[in-house]
């Protein structure tokens, strides 16, 4: 261990503190913000429920590695629309709508879908909300006048919504090929 | 203490320097970075909100077809896209309109309708997952939702719609429902940009070579839409959309930039026109 003996070192220091401190006040905001931009700029976050990595930037290349939703990687090159990422030992390419630069958000659910989860009995309760009641009758102003003049059909959207969907057979529906 | 001070800079300097070669500076600002992201989880709730009114009015318009079986296949083939390259935190809903007239919508939130007038003119899987891939596309870049300028000073979109509909005054209902018509008239009248319809075209095309699709198909399918434009098939679609002309010629542009030409895809015709064809 190298010892620098006091007085050397306050002798080393007197008149120069106060280029000392700039310099010190100047690395440190350079250290965080330089250091937090490269780091946001090669951070991303894979979308999709099983993105796999392949050898090279081709569809026909080697798969190599399959990477999980919301896995943090490092992206590292980029050729026109793949994008070479890293991911502990594993590197490979992907195409580029399979990343965010975001972290993946847990899945937002419509009204009736949070009361539905909240429903002891686990059956479908009717949406109650402001638009279903505008749905019948319309929004009116104070001396009500429709606000809108376009109609509205909330029961069929409501049909929409109550059909089930389920990503992971989707997605291997999806992988037949004929 | 006195000690301490004569030294606090040296100690400032060498604490700057460890934060940064450790890498702790990295993981605070990607900390600072998830609750920024957290907070806008509120505002995703306010983009359904705002979609819904106006998905509601889209089916004031056209009737929803509820043919369970077309429905199963259409959003079968569109969560399996949005599973993989959608935006993670929406549940999209996949609807078939009943009219003859050509076209497909996007609404924020994540609500995608097709015409039964388009099924009827694709010819395969591939076409099909094209058309929605461009609607998808417009729902992930949130076109609509920028169109509107709804924007808030701290530039994020959905926090935009966030600050206007977050009370439950009448005075913001009524906010919300102008918007909904100004999104509806959008939708049905203006359009969206030029740039903004290029862009969801070459995502589309994206899309389909990442899923494996034949991207060409996705080509064909918009010749084929030349002559029903031409008889007014498709009034909507050619008021809201750029030419056909402009739409090839920028695929075909983006599809030699980035070497595209060779790729090949699944087409799945048959199991597209199995489904098609049952009543």
């Amino acid at each position: 261990m190298i010892v620098i003996p006091q007085k050397q070192l306050d002798s080393f220091l007197q008149g120069k503190k106060i280029i000392l401190q700039f310099f010190a006040a100047l690395f440190l905001l350079l250290s965080f913000f330089l250091s937090s931009v490269f780091a946001t700029e090669n951070t991303v976050y894979i979308k999709g429920l099983g993105a796999v990595l392949r050898e090279q930037p081709s569809i026909q290349s080697k798969k190599t590695f399959k990477l999980s939703r919301g896995t943090k990687v490092l992206s590292i090159e980029s050729k026109g629309i793949w994008q070479k990422v890293e991911s502990g030992v594993s590197q490979g390419w992907l195409l580029r709508g399979q990343i965010s630069k975001f972290p993946v958000k847990r899945k937002t659910l419509i009204l009736a879908q949070k009361i539905q989860l909240l429903s002891a009995s686990g059956r479908r309760v009717r949406l109650r909300t402001f638009s279903a009641v505008v749905g019948v009758k319309g929004l009116v102003d104070s001396e009500g006048k429709k606000i809108s003049p376009y109609k509205t059909d909330y029961t069929a959207l409501e049909w929409l919504e109550q059909l089930p969907s389920n990503e992971e057979n989707s997605v291997i529906f999806l992988s037949f090929t004929e | 203490m006195a000690h301490f001070n004569k030294y606090l800079w040296l100690h400032i300097f060498i604490f700057s320097f460890g934060f940064a070669v450790s890498g702790q500076a990295q993981e605070f600002r990607l900390r600072a970075h998830h609750i920024f992201w957290k907070n806008q989880e509120a505002g995703t709730d306010r983009e359904i909100d705002f979609g819904r009114g106006v998905a509601a009015k889209i089916l004031g318009k056209y009737p929803l077809l509820r043919d369970e079986r077309k429905h199963k296949y259409i959003s079968q083939i569109g969560t399996g896209i949005t599973a993989q390259l959608g935006r993670p935190e929406l549940r999209y809903y996949f609807g078939i309109l009943e009219t003859d007239e050509i076209n497909a919508f996007a609404v924020p939130g994540g609500y995608i309708f097709v015409t039964m007038g388009a099924l009827k003119l694709m010819r395969n899987e591939a076409q099909l997952a094209g058309v929605l891939a461009h609607e998808l596309a417009h729902v992930g870049q949130k076109h609509i939702v920028r169109k509107l300028k709804l924007q808030s000073t701290d530039s994020s979109l959905t926090s935009g719609i966030a600050q206007v509909l977050g009370s439950s005054t009448l005075a913001s209902k009524i906010a919300l429902e102008r918007l909904n018509d100004l999104a509806f008239k959008m939708l049905m009248e203006e359009g969206l940009s030029k740039e903004d319809e290029e862009d969801a075209d070459q995502k589309a095309l994206e899309m389909l070579i990442t899923l494996g699709y034949d991207p060409h198909s996705y080509l064909n399918y918009l010749q084929s839409l030349k002559p029903h434009l031409a008889q007014g098939g498709a009034e909507v679609l050619s008021k809201t959309h750029p030419t056909i002309e402009f739409r090839y010629r920028s695929l075909k542009e983006f599809i030699s930039r980035h070497q595209l030409d060779n790729i090949q895809g699944k087409k799945n015709e048959k199991r597209f026109k199995k489904i098609m064809a049952k009543s």
